[in-house]
């Protein structure tokens, strides 16, 4: 542990004193030495993380109106989560690493930190890189580089940190963010709106299909710092893009927030692949640490037959409230989501979709698993709603649980909505468990009861697991044994 | 201002329920702990908004428009003859009337032996007095968890009865014939019907409880049943609801299953303007299982809510809930269905399908099937369908030379028989099949192809 990179926490008086004292308009330069900021959130502190990131007015005026509009909301309190009272006068609300912290060799590394690579099977150059070792990475909530940027600009795709596209592309970013989650949607995203340090920022084109996944892996890393990532994808007509969301935190001893907005926009005949691995701290077996994971992720699929699909993985935190939602507007439009949720120890997880078909002859398809392990909680809560003008629309949902040990709890809340004749819904749930003739059959062809659970989750998992791309899906697989270690008996 | 006038009329709502608490109260005094712990939750709850959960969907306007007056519900002189749409010959010699929540002996006809069924209105101190141990199972039954209740209407039902019945099934008694209770309302007024149905030890009955309007006026019908299954008894309920078209029903069933007994229920909703059945299904001891089904056809601008739970309580039972819908025009319909399991209740199967047939464009339908599950060793699955008929079995029919017409009927008609059948009088089914077809025949418009089918 205690090779994590830590930035200090510089919260003096002395400090906030002369950083308050100089004028926001004239902006910080690069020259401010700090990259954390005391603790608290108010006007002023998003005026500063504005400046700081010498942002056009616009974005100031998106992030007060967040502020505005966070301040008259209270958390949400209708999900199955025992969510612990947060302070939110006690988060750091903006963090950017300064010098980078390297390492030599992976010698330096905690060794339990590479025990986990090695079972999830990450190369060794790949392991440097998570580890921050002499390969570029994005740490914390700066994003520092993006190899393939230059190939990707030359067919004119923009693929960058939403703060550097705050800066080049401002009337993109004008014209759509805020414009799938707006900032009066939830508390979680009007906070986000408002203190937002960065995120990535995808737009395809017309007619371009983006020749290679594009992928970020997230880091959180300076103790107390809150995440509020802010992901805007557009994708213009008839192009497609598959962009990955990999997520790796190493252990903290202390709760940590994050409360991320993913947007995203299809117009005409495009197609938004959005995968996402999360592994994040999930805190111990009695439940001491982990990331709280508020997200709100939402698609809009804008034109005709456009086409979005949400795969995720979810396998860490200690809480998770996410709910990644299409948006059919589009006639012919397409919806798509894919979940494997596994809970063990205390982890509680409450997650799902929203399907709202708007245009006609709208698709959509839910597939989604869930496993509860330990002490743990895991409800699936999804809504599928058909409007008055959704004429031919077609969903079918299908949510299954698998329940380990007898301590955990296992829910489905879906809620169906529709109006109309011309719309076809189905859903179907159901529960089970591993049964003993399942293990008894595969341990007497000689696999250890071990590899025979694997093999049964994995089995229990394929419907998602094959939407993932190709490395994901051997990681994922690899990600739910370990995860599932020592806890069937 | 639409919502200071709502706000406006909830106040007068509860003080209207206050004040006639006050006058309710029963000269027994397990009866009146109730109730007075009855008024304290109501005062708890508030009038239900549409915030809360288990109320998302539900329009409370009909109630608090026609809710006028508690006084007048009163017992009116009716003939039998009026009343021979609702009978059923089998239960010709064992039926039970009510009107407007009071008990009418004038119409109502027993042939059991009082040795093995005790039929009484228990809310009767001289009654009571007739009946050996029934004191008792009513202290220990009679709005048993009122402390916690969740639904309001239940509470004002507490408070607010007058007549109440038990119903009670002696230790080892089997009966096949069949019981029925016919409910009638004909007055514009808060009915407010309670009844306690008890069996014994390995006791069998079957039931057919039937909520009737005489009257095209508005009113509320606010129906309480709770019932206990001892050890090994087994409980046929068929509910059919038979309002008048401007009827509004607020229905309560709670079902408290003990070992290996067995509960059969089949809601059967025909008519009324809206109404909304809250039923609780407790499996308390091993062994137990609980059928339950629903059958709703609704035209206009009717409503349809139901509000299922079952919980599993302890290990080893079973349940089956099957809730099937039609409907057309502008009629809403909900289907709000959980299956609760609890910690250790290991060795539960249970599930629940709730299927929706849509036949119009602006018919529109919640449903939210829910699973909550504490053990691991359970199968569970719930399953939830919303669509038109399917073409390829309208083809099918279409191919082999059946008129379209003819072939939508059979489709419909075969869909609603799955509930259907699971009523065990043979009069009865034929009423609600005739029932059925006539609030089809106004959407399909062929009466002559859905009687020729007949």
């Amino acid at each position: 542990m205690q090779n994590l990179p830590q930035t200090e926490e510089k919260t003096s008086t002395d400090m906030f004193a002369s950083l308050s004292s100089q004028e926001y308009k004239y902006g910080f330069s690069t020259d401010i030495e700090t990259d954390s900021f005391p603790k608290g959130l108010s006007e002023e502190v998003i005026r500063k993380i504005s400046a700081i990131k010498e942002e056009p007015e616009f974005m100031l005026e998106f992030r007060l109106k967040s502020y505005e509009a966070f301040k008259n909301m209270v958390d949400p309190d209708w999900a199955k989560l025992n969510i612990p009272a947060i302070d939110y006068q006690d988060i750091i609300y903006y963090s950017a690493p300064k010098a980078k912290p390297t390492k030599e060799s992976l010698d330096e590394v905690d060794p339990e930190i590479l025990k986990t690579y090695e079972k999830l099977g990450i190369p060794i150059e790949e392991q440097k890189r998570l580890e921050g070792i002499a390969v570029d990475a994005i740490f914390d909530s700066v994003s520092v580089a993006n190899t393939h940027k230059k190939a990707l600009a030359e067919i004119g795709i923009i693929f960058c940190s939403i703060s550097e596209a705050i800066k080049e592309h401002p009337e993109l970013v004008k014209k759509y963010i805020g414009s799938v989650v707006p900032h009066t949607d939830n508390f979680f995203s009007a906070l986000n709106g408002a203190v937002f340090s960065d995120g990535t920022f995808v737009y395809i084109p017309p007619n371009t299909k983006c020749p290679l996944e594009l992928s970020t892996n997230f880091r959180i890393n300076t103790k107390g710092s809150g995440q509020f990532e802010r992901t805007l994808i557009v994708c213009d007509d008839e192009s497609y893009v598959s962009y990955l969301e990999g997520c790796t935190a190493p252990a903290f001893d202390e709760n940590q927030l994050h409360a991320a907005v993913v947007e995203l926009v299809a117009k005409e005949k495009s197609e938004i692949k959005y995968s996402t691995v999360q592994n994040w701290y999930a805190g111990d077996e009695n439940g001491i640490g982990g990331i709280y994971n508020f997200v709100t992720k939402r698609a809009k699929c804008e034109g005709k037959d456009s086409k979005v699909s949400w795969t995720q993985v979810e396998t860490g935190s200690a809480i998770t409230w996410k709910y990644p939602s299409c948006i059919l507007q589009g006639d012919n439009s397409i919806g798509e989501f894919y979940s494997v949720a596994l809970t063990n120890n205390m982890q509680q997880a409450d997650t799902g979709t929203k399907m709202i078909h708007i245009g006609k002859n709208t698709k959509s398809t839910i597939i989604s698993k869930g496993i509860s392990a330990g002490k743990s909680s895991n409800s699936y809560r999804g809504l599928v709603k058909v409007t008055p003008n959704a004429k031919g629309a077609r969903n079918y949902t299908q949510c299954d649980s698998m329940l380990i040990g007898s301590t955990n709890a296992a829910n489905t809340f879906p809620y169906i909505e529709v109006d109309g004749k011309s719309a076809k819904v189905e859903h179907e749930a159901s529960t089970s468990k591993i049964s003993e003739e399942q293990l008894f059959y595969l341990q007497q062809r000689g696999i250890n009861v071990e590899d025979a659970i694997g093999l049964i989750i994995s089995g229990f998992c394929k419907d998602v697991f094959k939407e993932l791309p190709g490395e994901f899906a051997a990681e994922a697989n690899q990600l739910m044994s370990l995860q599932l270690e020592n806890s069937v008996g | 201002m639409q919502l200071e006038e709502k706000k406006k009329k909830e106040i007068e709502f509860l003080e209207k329920v206050f004040r006639a608490g006050s006058s309710t109260v029963s000269s027994i005094s397990p009866i009146a702990d109730k109730q007075k712990k009855a008024v304290e939750r109501i005062s708890e709850l508030g009038f239900p908004n549409r915030k809360i959960e288990d109320w998302k969907y539900y329009d409370f306007s009909p109630i608090l428009d026609n809710f006028l007056s508690l006084d007048t519900c009163k017992i009116t002189q009716i003939e039998k003859e009026s009343l021979k749409d609702f009978l059923f010959p089998e239960c010709e010699k064992n039926l039970l009337v009510t009107v407007n929540g009071h008990f009418s002996e004038k119409l109502s006809n027993f042939s059991f032996s009082k040795e093995d069924i005790s039929i009484l209105n228990f809310n009767d101190a001289e009654q009571l007095k007739n009946y050996q141990g029934v004191n008792e199972l009513v202290e220990k039954y009679f709005a048993e968890g009122i402390e916690d209740e969740s639904n309001f209407f239940k509470a004002c039902n507490t408070a607010l009865m007058s007549n109440a019945f038990l119903l009670k099934v002696k230790e080892g008694v089997q009966l096949e014939e069949t019981l029925q209770i016919l409910h009638i309302s004909n007055e514009h007024c808060f009915n407010q019907t309670r009844s306690l149905i008890h069996l014994g030890k390995n006791s069998k009955i079957n039931l057919i409880v039937t909520y009737v309007g005489l009257a095209e006026i508005p009113f509320v019908n606010n129906a309480v049943i709770e019932t206990v299954l001892e050890e090994g008894s087994e409980l046929v309920l068929d509910k059919i609801q038979d309002d008048t078209q401007k009827g509004i029903l607020l229905y309560d069933l709670k079902a408290k299953l003990l070992k290996n007994s067995r509960f059969e229920y089949s809601s059967l909703n025909l008519k009324a303007n809206s109404s909304r059945d809250k039923i609780s299904v407790d499996i308390d001891e091993e062994g137990a299982h609980a059928d339950i089904n629903g059958l709703y056809i609704l035209n206009g601008e009717r409503k349809a809510h139901n509000v299922i739970t079952v919980n599993h309580n302890v290990e080893n039972s079973t349940s089956s809930q099957l809730f099937k819908g039609i409907l057309s025009d502008r009629a809403r319909a909900e289907f709000n269905g959980a299956i609760n399991v609890a910690r250790d209740a290991n060795g539960t199967d249970a599930e629940q399908m709730n299927r929706h047939l849509v036949l119009s464009d602006e018919a529109h339908v919640d449903s939210r099937p829910q699973l909550n599950i504490l053990a691991d060793d359970v199968k569970c699955a719930h399953g939830s369908t919303i669509g038109d008929l399917e073409e390829d079995e309208i083809f099918y029919l279409l191919s082999r030379g059946i008129k379209k017409d003819d072939a939508l009927a059979m489709l419909t008609l075969s869909f609603c028989d799955e509930v259907i059948q699971k009523v065990k009088v043979e009069s009865a089914r034929q009423h609600i099949k005739n029932m059925a077809l006539e609030n089809l025949d106004t959407q399909m418009h062929k009466a002559n192809i859905v009687h020729n089918l007949r």
